[in-house]
This record gives C-alpha cells, sequence and structure tokens, in this order.
C-alpha cells in the first residue's frame, strides 16, 4: 500500500536513485518512464518515451550530464517506449557525438512491418481503446506514426556489455509482447523493465490485441525479483526494495494462478465459457491495489491463456460454419416480435440487469428492418452501454463501451 | 502407398508418409508416422533391408509423424542396434512440454476432431492414454535455424519453417535432387486455423518456405500425407499454394484495415475461380474458412465487434429469454420445418435457444433428439471431414444427452 502510494506521488517527478541512475518522468500520463545510467564513458539510456516528448526528455537529461548517449535500450517496440529515440539520436549529431547504438529485440523489427501493414486496423482499435486520449480523426495520433527509427543492433536472446565500470545485462522476455528486453545493472541493483509492471494487473489477453504471454511474464517477473533488485524503474514509476520485490513476486502468483487454474479446467475438458464462469479469484488479490482490473482485467488473463492452448473452435458444431448473425436474429423475430423484444428489454433495465438487456436489444437491433423500431433500439442500446460502462472498472473496456454508444448515437442523427 | 524415388531413397506410406535413405552406414529415417503405422512400415522395411537405422529426423512433433519414435527405437533395440540419434528443431521439445500439461486437452480435441470419424470406421489411436506416450523419447539433436549432416554419400540439408506448425523442418537430400516436406508441402488445402488446435498458425512463413522449396527446383518432393509429387507437379502445388496464402492474408488483412470484424471478413473473402477446382485445394482438410479464422486470429484478439460480448451473460440466460418471448414450440416446429427444407444450418441456430434456453425435461430431451438430426443433415453435405465429424460427433453427444435426461 505504503510502495503503491510512494510510486505513484512520484509519477512526473524525476527520481535521482543513485548519483549515476536517475528515472527521467513522462511528460504524459501515458508513455512509461526513461531509465538513465550515467557513466565516465557515455550514458545508456532505457526507453524513450513518445515522439512528441522525446525532446523533453533530453533537454531534462542535459540539465543532469553532458556524457554522450553511448547505447540506447528500448525495453519494447511500442510507440510509447520505442517513439522518442529520434530525439536523442539529434542530440547526438547536434553535439557532434558518435551515432548511439540502438539495442532492441529483433522482433521489434517485425513489429515495425506489422505496423505499416495493419495501420488501418490500428486507427480503429485505438479509437476504440483510447477515445478519450485521441480524439477522431486524429491525423497526429502518434499510435499511428510510420516513421520507425529501426535498431541498428537487434538481439535474439541475452546480451550484456561493460561501459565504464558498470555491467549491463539485457535480457530478453516474453510478457505484454514478444519483443521486451529488460536490463539488470548489477553494480548499482538496479533493473529497468518497461512495461513488465504496468500498476494494474498486467494486461495480458486484451479483447483488442494479439496473443500475449502470461506465464512467461510470471517467469520474468520472478527472475527480476530473483536479482535481489534495489530500485526497480518500471511503467508507474521506481519501486524500492523489499516491498518492491514483493509486487512483482505477487503478480507473478497471481499469473501463475490464473494459468495453471485454466489448464486445468481444459484438462478436464471445459469450453471457454464455463471457464470463466468457474474461475474465482482469491479475496486478497482482488484487494491488492497492484492487481487491480483498470488496465489489465483477470477475465482477460483467463482469455489469452485460454486462447494461448486452444484453438477457435467453442464446442458447439452449430457455430463451425455459422449463418451470419442478422440471417439468425431475424429468422428469430418471427417468432418473438421485435416490439415484445424492446419492452422486455427495457423491463430488464429497469430491473437493472443491463447485460442481458443489451443482448435481448441486440436481436432487435440485428434481425429488424423497419427504421423507426430500428432507430428505437439503437437508442435504448446506446442507454443500455452507458449504464454498463459505468459500471465495469476496466478502461478498455468501458471505452469500447463508450465508444459505441457514441457510434450508436451518430448514425441516428 | 509405398513408392521408390531411387534405388536407395523411399516414400513408405501411412497416415503419415516415412521416408527411408540407405546409405552405406546406415538408414535415416525422415518421420516415424503414427504410433500405430509405424509397426507396419517397420515390417515392410524390414522385408527389404536389414541395415540398422543411423539417425531419426522429425519434420514436427505433431503425433501423426513423431508418434512412431518409440516404434522405431523399440525396432533398434530389439536388434541390438546402435541406438539411432534423433534430430529435430528445438521447439519440438516445447511442444512436447505441452502436450504433457495439456494431456486431457489434447485428448478431448481428438475426441471432438476425429470421434465422428470413429463411427465411420477409421481406425485412430485417438484414445491413448496420456497423449503424449510415457515411452515418448525426446530428440537428442536440436538445430534453430538450419543444419546439415552426410550419413554415407548422402548429405541431409534441414531447413527451419514455420507453417502449420513452429517446430517445423523440411529436408533436401541434394544427391537425390529430393525435399522431404513434412506438413511444408502438402497436397490440399494448407490448414491455417484448424479450429481445434493451436489459434497461432503461420500463413506467411509457409508461403515462403514452400517457396523456398520451389527455388532448389527438386526432382521430387515427399510430402507428410499425400502421394509422391514429381517436378512440374510439385513445383506448381509449392508455388501456387504459396501465392494462395499469401492471397488471402492481403485478403484479410486488408479487410482488417478497412475495420471489419471476422463475421463480415468470413462472408466477403470468396476463392478466385483459377483455384477453385485444382485437386490442391480441395478442402477436406484444411479449408478456406479455417484459414480466414486463423489470419484472423494472428492479428485480432478475442473481441468480436459486439459490446455486449466482453463480459456477456451466460448464453443459457441469453437462451432462456429467447425461449420465453418466442415460445419453445414455435422454435421447434420452425427447426424442423427448415431441416426439412433443407437448411439445417438456420434449423441449428433455432433449435440452440430451446436446447440452451428450457429447463422442462421433455421438451429438452424433444429439441436435443431434433438437435441431433439436425446435425447428422448437415453433416451429410459437409465436405470438409473435420467438420463432418465434428457435426457426427455433436449428434452422438446431443442424443446420448437426451437419453439420459
Amino acid at each position: 500500500m505504503e510502495e503503491r502510494k510512494r510510486v505513484f506521488e512520484a509519477r512526473g517527478k524525476d527520481e535521482v536513485l543513485q548519483p549515476d541512475v536517475i528515472k527521467i518522468e513522462r511528460y504524459n500520463q501515458v508513455a512509461g518512464p526513461t531509465g538513465l545510467v550515467i557513466t565516465d564513458e557515455g550514458c545508456v539510456v532505457y526507453d524513450t518515451g513518445y515522439d512528441t516528448e522525446g525532446a523533453e526528455r533530453v533537454k531534462k537529461i542535459r540539465t543532469f550530464t553532458d556524457k554522450p548517449f553511448h547505447t540506447i535500450v528500448f525495453s519494447h517496440g511500442h510507440r510509447d517506449h520505442a517513439g522518442g529515440v529520434g530525439a536523442f539520436l539529434a542530440d547526438a549529431a547536434q553535439r557532434g557525438h558518435p551515432k548511439p547504438r540502438v539495442i532492441a529485440h529483433e522482433n521489434v523489427i517485425k513489429r515495425f512491418d506489422k505496423y505499416r501493414m495493419l495501420r488501418g486496423r490500428r486507427a480503429y482499435i485505438s479509437a476504440l481503446q483510447f477515445p478519450d486520449m485521441l480524439q477522431a480523426p486524429r491525423p497526429n495520433d502518434p499510435e499511428l506514426r510510420l516513421d520507425f527509427i529501426y535498431p541498428d543492433t537487434p538481439i535474439k536472446d541475452n546480451f550484456t556489455f561493460r561501459l565504464g565500470g558498470l555491467t549491463f545485462e539485457i535480457r530478453h522476455a516474453l510478457a505484454e509482447t514478444d519483443d521486451t528486453l529488460w536490463m539488470w545493472v548489477p553494480e548499482r541493483k538496479v533493473a529497468m523493465v518497461g512495461d513488465i509492471i504496468i500498476g494494474s494487473v498486467p494486461n495480458t489477453g486484451n479483447p483488442l490485441k494479439e496473443q500475449r504471454f502470461t506465464l512467461e511474464w510470471a517467469e520474468a517477473l520472478e527472475t527480476i525479483a530473483g536479482k535481489q533488485p534495489e530500485y526497480v524503474i518500471a511503467g508507474p514509476g521506481a519501486l524500492r526494495g523489499e516491498a518492491g520485490r514483493q509486487v512483482m513476486r505477487r503478480t507473478a502468483k497471481f499469473l501463475r494462478y490464473i494459468h495453471d487454474e485454466v489448464v486445468r479446467l481444459l484438462n478436464e475438458k471445459y469450453w471457454i465459457e464455463d471457464i470463466l464462469e468457474k474461475i474465482t479469484f482469491p479475496e486478497e488479490v482482488l484487494q491488492d491495489p497492484w492487481m487491480v482490473g483498470t488496465y489489465g482485467h483477470p477475465v482477460f488473463i483467463i482469455h489469452d491463456v485460454y486462447r494461448r492452448y486452444t484453438g477457435w473452435y467453442d464446442g458447439n458444431p452449430t457455430e463451425l460454419f455459422p449463418l451470419k448473425t442478422t440471417a439468425v436474429m431475424s429468422e428469430l423475430l418471427k417468432f418473438a416480435p421485435p416490439e415484445k423484444l424492446m419492452a422486455y428489454a427495457r423491463q430488464l433495465q429497469q430491473e437493472k440487469k443491463t447485460q442481458l438487456a443489451l443482448h435481448i436489444v441486440d436481436f432487435v437491433l440485428y434481425g429488424a428492418s423497419d427504421e423507426k423500431l430500428l432507430k428505437e433500439a439503437k437508442l435504448l442500446k446506446a442507454e443500455l452501454l452507458e449504464t454498463r460502462a459505468a459500471e465495469v472498472p476496466n478502461f478498455i473496456a468501458r471505452n469500447i463501451m463508450k465508444t459505441s454508444a457514441a457510434e450508436l448515437k451518430r448514425t441516428i442523427k | 502407398m509405398d513408392t521408390d524415388v531411387a534405388p536407395d531413397l523411399w516414400m513408405l506410406g501411412g497416415f503419415g508418409n516415412v521416408a527411408v535413405a540407405v546409405t552405406g552406414e546406415g538408414l535415416v529415417i525422415i518421420d516415424t508416422s503414427s504410433r500405430n503405422h509405424a509397426r507396419e512400415i517397420i515390417k515392410r522395411l524390414r522385408t527389404r533391408t536389414q541395415a540398422p537405422i543411423h539417425t531419426i529426423v522429425l519434420t514436427h512433433g505433431h503425433m501423426d509423424h513423431a508418434g512412431g519414435l518409440p516404434i522405431f527405437l523399440k525396432d533398434a533395440a530389439d536388434r541390438k542396434d546402435c541406438r539411432p540419434r534423433v534430430i529435430a528443431h528445438e521447439l519440438v521439445s516445447v511442444r512436447f512440454n505441452r502436450y504433457k500439461m495439456t494431456s486431457g486437452h489434447q485428448l478431448h480435441m481428438n475426441m471432438v476432431q476425429y470421434g465422428g470419424a470413429l463411427q465411420q470406421g477409421y481406425k485412430i489411436d485417438y484414445n491413448a492414454r496420456p497423449f503424449l506416450p510415457p515411452d515418448m523419447e525426446y530428440p537428442d539433436i536440436t538445430y534453430r535455424d538450419a543444419m546439415q549432416f552426410k550419413v554415407g554419400e548422402l548429405t541431409f540439408e534441414l531447413y527451419h519453417s514455420k507453417g502449420e506448425t513452429d517446430d517445423q523442418t523440411w529436408v533436401y537430400i541434394p544427391e537425390r535432387k529430393t525435399v522431404v516436406g513434412g506438413d511444408t508441402v502438402h497436397g490440399s488445402m494448407p490448414n491455417i486455423g484448424n479450429p481445434f488446435k493451436l489459434m497461432l498458425r503461420y500463413e506467411t512463413e509457409w508461403a515462403e518456405a514452400m517457396e523456398r522449396v520451389a527455388g532448389l527446383n527438386p526432382e521430387y518432393i515427399i510430402p507428410g500425407h499425400t502421394p509422391l509429387m514429381k517436378k512440374e507437379q510439385a513445383r506448381e502445388v509449392c508455388l501456387e499454394q504459396a501465392a494462395f496464402l499469401r492471397w488471402c492474408h492481403a485478403e484479410v488483412v486488408g479487410l482488417m484495415n478497412q475495420g471489419y470484424w471476422l463475421e463480415e471478413i468470413l462472408e466477403k473473402v470468396k476463392m478466385p475461380e483459377k483455384w477453385t477446382d485444382k485437386p490442391y485445394f480441395i478442402q477436406f482438410y484444411g479449408c478456406l474458412s479455417f484459414v480466414i479464422h486463423g489470419i484472423y486470429n494472428r492479428y485480432g484478439g478475442w473481441y468480436n465487434g459486439h459490446p455486449a460480448d466482453i463480459f456477456p451473460s451466460k448464453r443459457a440466460d441469453i437462451a432462456a429469454a429467447v425461449v420465453k418471448l418466442s415460445g419453445a414450440r414455435n422454435l421447434l416446429q420452425e427447426s424442423q420445418k427448415l431441416l426439412a427444407d433443407g437448411n439445417p444450418q438456420l434449423a441449428l441456430h433455432l433449435v440452440d435457444y430451446v436446447v440452451e434456453g428450457v429447463k422442462d425435461k421433455t421438451v429438452l430431451k424433444e429439441a436435443l433428439s431434433l438437435k441431433a438430426r439436425v446435425l447428422d443433415a448437415r453433416a451429410q453435405i459437409e465436405i470438409n471431414g473435420m467438420a463432418k465429424n465434428t457435426f457426427l460427433r455433436g449428434a452422438e453427444a446431443a442424443e446420448q444427452e437426451a437419453k439420459n435426461l
């Protein structure tokens, strides 16, 4: 509790952890901090923030040291960590320093290529997930820029170098992404871990993103904690000492618990719906502020593990080659008149059974053809989604609901 | 079917094919077929040669290729030969570990995928327990990208590829201008997006591997399952299937970029006519809609575009509401009518609401029997073998459930 308060109160402030180890802060509430190690032979920089704030970070670093940037490490290829590197390279050029080496996992290259390939999809997903932060049509959305600076030193597994009397051990991990690198400086007992710690329960199983790595994430947390770090620079800020190590161990334990439960139930021949119902979360975990479901969510993690080990078949042969939703719903409406469905959905709304009401109104929305009725259904669905959004603690789910409600209202006009 | 590629290079047919290279230093075996088939294959092998096995290569860790390994090793032990070395890609061991961890699930999926086939008289050792046999051996030598070795007068170039799995190897024997493809080369529609297996398969990497194989201009390809392929035909299969995978990938990605969800993409992607009647695009095993699922799942999350489905109600609760508003009797009658009219798929969707939504035992029993009949009818018009099995197995399960009520 105390540790979390301290970490979060230090958000937005630079922290000199040791004379040569500094946490340089973000310039908005989204991107993780930069970890800076200053040696006589130059600086090692871990993460660079968004494109839009790289220059600000460099400016701040220059209030601490004039040493050249020797090596820049990307914790992974997400834009809020790799985007700001251009400003660091520009600083080196301006000062006549040698070009810093840029180290990243080799999958960062594939990630950048994938971002080019899927730009349209990413724009759409980004709007669903972050509608408050990024206003449509968002021409300046840094998430969607394609002017990547590729690493010149891609690595596959592990990589260790010495600089200015310090050792820098870089390790590959599978966690939120397949291109995660964390760094350990044994002489300073400091670990830099990027999004391996995110301030909520780990975001594996994000409903909008591809497969992530629940079990390996736990392993990475355990390995880092096993180094006995005194300082851990991570997404939400700098964690310290035993309290910080405990956060990692508790998170790893919870990830393993969910992983093992899903595997156990899979082996007992259950499908996703039953598994979602059967897994309960220990009360002490739900009370743990580091395990809140505001960004990641325990239910999402179940989805992540399930989808890692299974195919897309849901256990019902009907769904192997299903008809389109509209075809099924319009058939159904022959027997469940839409007026009756609407009335029932409203009744459920009154009874505060918002989720079931949503499913019922969907039958009308996908099955009816009468314009007036459709308009009513859209309005009701938008209302229901807004109510539901206010109930859910997870901001990804909440934003999807809010965006969908806004979209429904827009189409009515 | 057994086929000789050269006097010293044989293809022995089975549920998975086995390639045998006969050298002065012993035999090199590429793939071991399934456990049941391995026994018969070894009998046939031993009518032709008494040479010891020098090396066994596994092209990947699926049980129709690696399952026979303990049988081959036992043959060597029984004959008091030196134990053959076993070579495979490094991820085969990771796969075996996963099979141990998810053994019950693997058996479940085999039942879903092949259970219906049992009714049709197929002999599949799906019922082995645990899924990874206790006497299974892990490879002795693993590699990551590529490796090469010589046994006797033949050279074996091993290349890692990803496609149906992440642990694939294909082998080139330059002296015989022959590729042993494993599942990298398959004579029918590539099985990306198998509904029951790992979501993540590798369509573009698979295309690339087939292009590499074609680039060698092999005289022969010994594929993992289908009959021996010769020069021109081998080249055509590789290049056309690669073109298909790249086309399908571009289609799905293009539609994802336009903001479409899976349901719409499944509807929009249509097989180009030039490929529809090619034998190597037969959809008996792999299937276009499966491939679309596979590519979509690789880049998408589990959200389906319906905000109601992020934290959904139980299906039973939704179905109960539907039944309450439309009447179970009405839905059953309509489903029956649709079945009679030759529309079993829509009949299935309707009867499901009753199956999932009613509590009354008599009605439920009726609904389950109807679902079984509709699934049987659905199976009759299905060309995909896996889907057909799933329908038949589903019918059997529904009937059983009705009986148990």
